[in-house]
C-alpha cells in the first residue's frame, strides 16, 4: 500500500477509533497516545494491509490490546465488570436540560459492560463487528446486551416521565 | 559505530525485525535520556533505566501469526544460549519463561529474557543492568502480579 | 415518515435489529420538536445520543494528526533509502566524499543501536512495560532462581526481593 493509498483509506478510520479508545480509556489523552501508537503499528503493517479481509478488524484487534496494556500501566486494573467513570468522560462535559441528565443517570446505572456497548453503538455508532472486538465478545452477544440495554433504559425514562419522580 | 550487543542477538532481531507477523522494537540510551530526565534518579524506574544502553523488544502479532510454544523454541534455537548464564526460570502449565545474563566482573551487562505460550516475547538489554531496581519494579507500581492482568485478558 | 413506520423502526430499535443507517434515520426524525406524545421517551434518547455524540468528539483534528505522524515516518523511511542509494554511487571521488557524508550522519544521528520510536513518550511506554514484565515474571511465585544464581553473592539480594515478594503475595492471596 502506498503512502497516498494509506492516507485515503486508514486514517479515516481514526476518527472511530479515539471514540472506541476513549470509551475503554475514560481519558482523551490516553486516547489519543493509543490512536497514534495504533496508527505507527498500521503503517508498519501496511504492505500486508491488503491481505487481510478487514482493515478495520484488524485495527480494532490491536486497539484492544493496546488499551489493555495501557490500563495496566496506568494502574487502573479493569475488570470490564466494574469499569469506573472516571477522568475526562465525555458526557460530564455537558448538563444542559433536566432530561438529558436523566438519560445519564439511567444509562450509568446499567452493567458497566451494557453501559459500555450501548455507547459505543448508539453514541459512537460503532459496528457490532467491531464492539464485538473491542469488548472480546461475539456479534450475537453484542446485540443481546445492547437489545437488554436500550429496553430497560427506556423503560427507566417511561417510569420517570409517567411517576414524574426525581430517581437518583 | 560500535555495537555493544553481541552480534549473534543483532543478527536475530535484523532477522525477524523484517519478517512479517512480527514486530521489533528498539530503543537506545538516546531515548532513555530523553524521558528519564526530570525524576533523576528518585522514582524506582529511573534507577532501572540508568545506565542502560539499550532495549530490545521481539514480539509475534496475534493476528499474523499463531503464537505458540514454537516461539519459545524457535528464539532459543537462534540464540547462543551456551554464551550466557541462566538467571531464572518459569515453568507454568501453558507459560514459560527463560532469564539469561551476562556479566563483566560483578556488573550485569546483558540481560535476555525469552517467554513463550499465552505471552511470546523476547526482551534483550544492554548495559549496566540494575535487576535489583528492576525487581523492584513491580512492587513499586503497586501491581498485584499477573493474577489480575490474566483477569483482564479473560474479558 | 409515516407514523407506522417509526413504530415498526422503533420496535426493531428496541430488538438490536436496526442498522446503522435506520438508526441515524431515527436520530434526524427525533431532532425535530415533539411529534407525539407517545414517544416522547424515545425522543429524548435520540436526543441524546446525538449530543454526547458532539461531546465525545476529539479535542483535536484526528486527520490532521495522524497524517502529520505518518508523513513524518515517510520522511524518516525515505531519507534512509536515499542513504543506501546513494552509497553505492559511481566514481571513487565521490565515494569518498559521500562516505565522510555518512560517517558524519551515523555519528550524529545514531546510536548503537536504532531507535523504533521518534516520540519519547512512546519510547518511555515501550521500555516501561518491558521492564514491568521482566519484574513481573522475576516475582512471581513460579519463578525459580537458577543454581548458579543462588550461590552467586551478588545475587542474593535479588532472591531476597523475590522471596520476600512471594511471601507478600501469598498473603494478599489468602486475604482475598
Amino acid at each position: 500500500m502506498t503512502k497516498e493509498e494509506f492516507l485515503k483509506e486508514v486514517i479515516p478510520i481514526g476518527d472511530k477509533m479515539y471514540r472506541m479508545a476513549n470509551r475503554l480509556l475514560g481519558n482523551s489523552e490516553s486516547a489519543k497516545d493509543v490512536l497514534q501508537e495504533l496508527f505507527l503499528k498500521l503503517w508498519e503493517k501496511r504492505g500486508e494491509l491488503r491481505k487481510l479481509s478487514s482493515i478495520d478488524a484488524f485495527a480494532c484487534t490491536i486497539l484492544k490490546n493496546k488499551c489493555l496494556d495501557r490500563l495496566r500501566l496506568q494502574k487502573t486494573m479493569v475488570d470490564f465488570e466494574i469499569l469506573k467513570t472516571q477522568g475526562d468522560d465525555p458526557e460530564l462535559r455537558f448538563d444542559r436540560s433536566e432530561g438529558i441528565s436523566e438519560i445519564r443517570k439511567v444509562m450509568h446505572k446499567l452493567p458497566e459492560r451494557q453501559r459500555v456497548i450501548m455507547q459505543m453503538r448508539d453514541i459512537d455508532c460503532c459496528t457490532f463487528e467491531e464492539i464485538a472486538i473491542l469488548m472480546d465478545t461475539s456479534v450475537n452477544n453484542v446485540r443481546v446486551q445492547l437489545c437488554s440495554a436500550r429496553k430497560w433504559v427506556k423503560d427507566e425514562l417511561l417510569k420517570i416521565y409517567n411517576y414524574g419522580i426525581q430517581r437518583n | 559505530m560500535v555495537s555493544a550487543q553481541n552480534s549473534a542477538v543483532d543478527q536475530l532481531f535484523a532477522k525477524y525485525a523484517d519478517k512479517d507477523g512480527f514486530t521489533a522494537v528498539s530503543i537506545s540510551k538516546g531515548m532513555f535520556n530523553l524521558f528519564a530526565g526530570e525524576n533523576e534518579s528518585k522514582d524506582e524506574f529511573s534507577k532501572a533505566v540508568k545506565g542502560l544502553e539499550s532495549i530490545r523488544i521481539l514480539t509475534p502479532d496475534e493476528t499474523l501469526q499463531k503464537g505458540n510454544l514454537n516461539f519459545y523454541k524457535e528464539i532459543s534455537k537462534n540464540l547462543p544460549i551456551a554464551q550466557y548464564e541462566e538467571l531464572m526460570s518459569v515453568k507454568e502449565k501453558d507459560q514459560v519463561f527463560k532469564m539469561l545474563i551476562r556479566k563483566k566482573g560483578n556488573v550485569i551487562t546483558e540481560f535476555i529474557m525469552i517467554g513463550g505460550g499465552k505471552d511470546n516475547v523476547l526482551i534483550c538489554i544492554t548495559g549496566i543492568i540494575n535487576l535489583k531496581s528492576i525487581s523492584k519494579l513491580s512492587k513499586a507500581m503497586d501491581i498485584e502480579g499477573m493474577e489480575n492482568i490474566d483477569k483482564i485478558d479473560k474479558n | 415518515m409515516e407514523y407506522s413506520e417509526i413504530e415498526e423502526l422503533l420496535n426493531r430499535y428496541l430488538e438490536g435489529e436496526t442498522t446503522l443507517e435506520e438508526e441515524a434515520l431515527l436520530r434526524e426524525y427525533f431532532s425535530h420538536s415533539a411529534l407525539s406524545p407517545k414517544h416522547l421517551e424515545m425522543q429524548e434518547m435520540f436526543r441524546y445520543y446525538a449530543d454526547a455524540n458532539h461531546a465525545a468528539a476529539a479535542p483535536f483534528d484526528i486527520t490532521d494528526e495522524l497524517s502529520a505522524v505518518i508523513e513524518c515516518e515517510w520522511k524518516k523511511e525515505t531519507r534512509n533509502r536515499f542513504r543506501h542509494a546513494f552509497a553505492w554511487a559511481g566514481s571513487a571521488a565521490a565515494v569518498l566524499a559521500i562516505s565522510f557524508g555518512i560517517y558524519h550522519y551515523l555519528n550524529t544521528s545514531e546510536a548503537t543501536v536504532k531507535d523504533t520510536f521518534k516520540d519519547p513518550r512512546m519510547a518511555y511506554l515501550e521500555t516501561k512495560r518491558a521492564l514491568l514484565l521482566v519484574s513481573n515474571t522475576m516475582n512471581r511465585n513460579t519463578a525459580s532462581l537458577k543454581y548458579l544464581a543462588k550461590v552467586d553473592e551478588s545475587f542474593n539480594h535479588i532472591k531476597k526481593i523475590t522471596e520476600i515478594d512471594k511471601v507478600v503475595n501469598s498473603v494478599k492471596n489468602k486475604l482475598r
